[in-house]
């Protein structure tokens, strides 16, 4: 039997846990393979693949379709559990619903609650989160007039075009001002206008301390908003360095992708 | 723990109302009362007998459509299109989500079935106060028919919750959960005429019997709670009866609700 000493130590042990470690993720030699079920084949997906996410990082997550980054987020999130090695999140893992408390995931296919609207997928996200009705609205009408959104606000979400139903579950990350964002391709389907106005609010959510996990095809977006990168392809790691070592030695993200891939760019 | 599930329950519920198959199941409420009318019409007698047993079927075959295209829609759009991976991304667990799943719908059933119940009622009330004579059977008893109706529904959803938490297709669930709606429906006679003495008789084999009673203990046993002969010939219903078939309805959902979280607390969401 736990003393109510010991229980509130471990209480202790795991806030000091959630919000003082340096290193909001770890992947420590993590494998997945799926099991389809009876007469299907089983898929490797992950293997043995280790990479740290510090505090306050912007982290790239670039590979080609298929190279195991949906995997990766589903890892982080406990939709799914690895077969080999560890994952933790906050220092912990990622099995406790408590944590996802302080985690913010936009899915790369928006697929939300179609006959609900912006406003209503946003209070839903704030309330889960812990805020109140008040803090809800404030956060709301920030973020639906900083997106250009106001005008959709209480149309349903099956009514959007696909990128405003994105800017609808971007509102619905943001609003709970998570201390890790998993990002799932952010930029699909947002013109320029959006994609600019995305990237603001993921520098500057990086300003005050957020982390971000992520991942786009778009490898310029990346370079340009991330701390540091991890390339994967056929579920291994091949690449991993901080944005600093990339520019001390002269290259860019996008030749390194197509090397470590094994396709040429000639242009 | 029902704070924390709130907003699932409220969007649940919000998904569930906004649906067209719930304006539908309103709609058809509304058409098959009208039909009601029209068939006692024609009916010389017991005109009240079967305005009853059409109101209380069509009331049923209500929470049917609405469990299976409503929540199983619903269910659908959330293994299928993934969007359970946006709500167990947040700090909902896996019992949670169970819950306010199970909740969410019970909310929509109230309130869908709720309206198409008061509009059974109100043409009852109709053809009660234009056939007075042949309209015997008492409101109180046609009322515990509506109520003992609605709690067969809750252990139908209970039943496609539950194959939607083992199997990998919402489509394969509902299939699985229309085959035990007609196999709940007939196997309380089914078990009964294999005990009884005209089976014996018959040359019934004591295999298939045994198959039988196993049968009957695994399936829900939906005749438990059909009141439709009691409220449309307005007969008394005893008062075990009635408390026995609310036990068994509740004992029976929450072993269900409890089997579904435990098969969703490992499941995987690729």
């Amino acid at each position: 039997m736990l003393t109510l000493k010991s229980k509130q130590l471990i209480f202790f042990k795991v806030s000091i846990n959630l919000y003082d470690v340096k290193e909001i993720i770890i992947f420590d030699k993590v494998s997945k393979t799926y099991n389809l079920g009876l007469g299907k084949k089983n898929i490797p997906v992950l293997f043995d693949i280790s990479f740290k996410v510090k505090r306050g990082e912007i982290f790239g997550f670039v590979g080609p379709n298929g190279a195991g980054k949906s995997t990766t987020i589903k890892l982080i999130l406990n939709l799914i559990y690895p077969d080999k090695g560890d994952v933790l999140v906050f220092g912990v893992k990622p099995d406790d619903a408590k944590i996802r408390k302080n985690i913010g995931y936009l899915p790369e296919i928006p697929a939300y609650f179609d006959y609900l609207t912006p406003e209503e997928l946003a209070w839903f996200s704030g309330r889960i989160a812990g805020l109140s009705d008040k803090e809800i609205r404030e956060r709301c009408d920030e973020l639906f007039s900083r997106l250009f959104f106001e005008e959709h606000r209480k149309k349903k979400i099956k009514e959007l075009s696909k990128g405003n139903a994105q800017k609808a579950g971007i509102i619905a990350t943001f609003l709970a001002r998570p201390k890790l964002l998993i990002l799932d391709e952010p930029m699909t389907g947002l013109d320029p206008i959006g994609r600019k106005l995305v990237s603001d609010l993921i520098l500057e959510f990086k300003d005050k301390g957020h982390t971000i996990f992520l991942t786009s095809h778009i490898l310029s977006d990346v370079e340009r908003l991330c701390d540091s990168f991890a390339i994967i392809n056929h579920g291994k790691i091949k690449y991993s360095d901080s944005k600093d070592n990339l520019i001390k030695a002269g290259r860019n993200l996008e030749a390194i992708f197509y090397e470590v891939i094994g396709l040429k760019n000639n242009h | 723990m029902i704070r924390r599930v709130y907003p699932f329950i409220k969007i649940t519920f919000l998904e569930g109302i906004r649906n067209k198959i719930a304006s539908g199941i309103i709609i058809f409420s509304l058409v098959s009362m009208l039909s009601n009318v029209i068939i006692i019409n024609l009916a010389a007698q017991d005109v009240g007998k079967i305005a009853i047993d059409f109101a209380l079927s069509s009331f049923s075959l209500s929470g049917l459509f609405l469990i299976l295209l409503g929540c199983g829609s619903s269910l659908y759009k959330d293994i299928d299109r993934k969007t359970i991976s946006l709500v167990l991304s947040k700090a909902i667990s896996r019992h949670e989500y169970i819950l306010g799943k199970f909740f969410g719908y019970l909310l929509t059933l109230f309130f869908v079935l709720g309206l198409s119940s008061i509009i059974g009622l109100l043409t009852l009330y109709f053809i009660k106060l234009s056939h007075p004579k042949h309209f015997v059977a008492p409101f109180s008893g046609i009322f515990l028919g509506y109520i003992f109706s609605f709690l067969s529904s809750i252990l139908i959803l209970c039943v496609l919750i539950f194959f939607s938490s083992i199997t990998t297709s919402s489509f394969t669930a509902m299939l699985l959960t229309i085959m035990i709606y007609f196999i709940g429906n007939s196997i309380g006679e089914l078990r009964d005429f294999a005990e009884s003495q005209a089976a014996i008789q018959a040359g019934f084999p004591p295999v298939f019997k045994k198959i039988l009673l196993v049968v009957h203990f695994i399936v829900p046993d939906l005749a438990k709670l059909d009141l439709k002969i009691f409220s449309a010939n307005g007969l008394p219903i005893p008062h075990d009866f009635i408390i026995f078939s609310v036990l068994y309805g509740i004992i029976y959902c929450a072993i269900l609700i409890l089997l579904s979280m435990k098969a969703f607390e490992r499941r995987e969401f690729v």
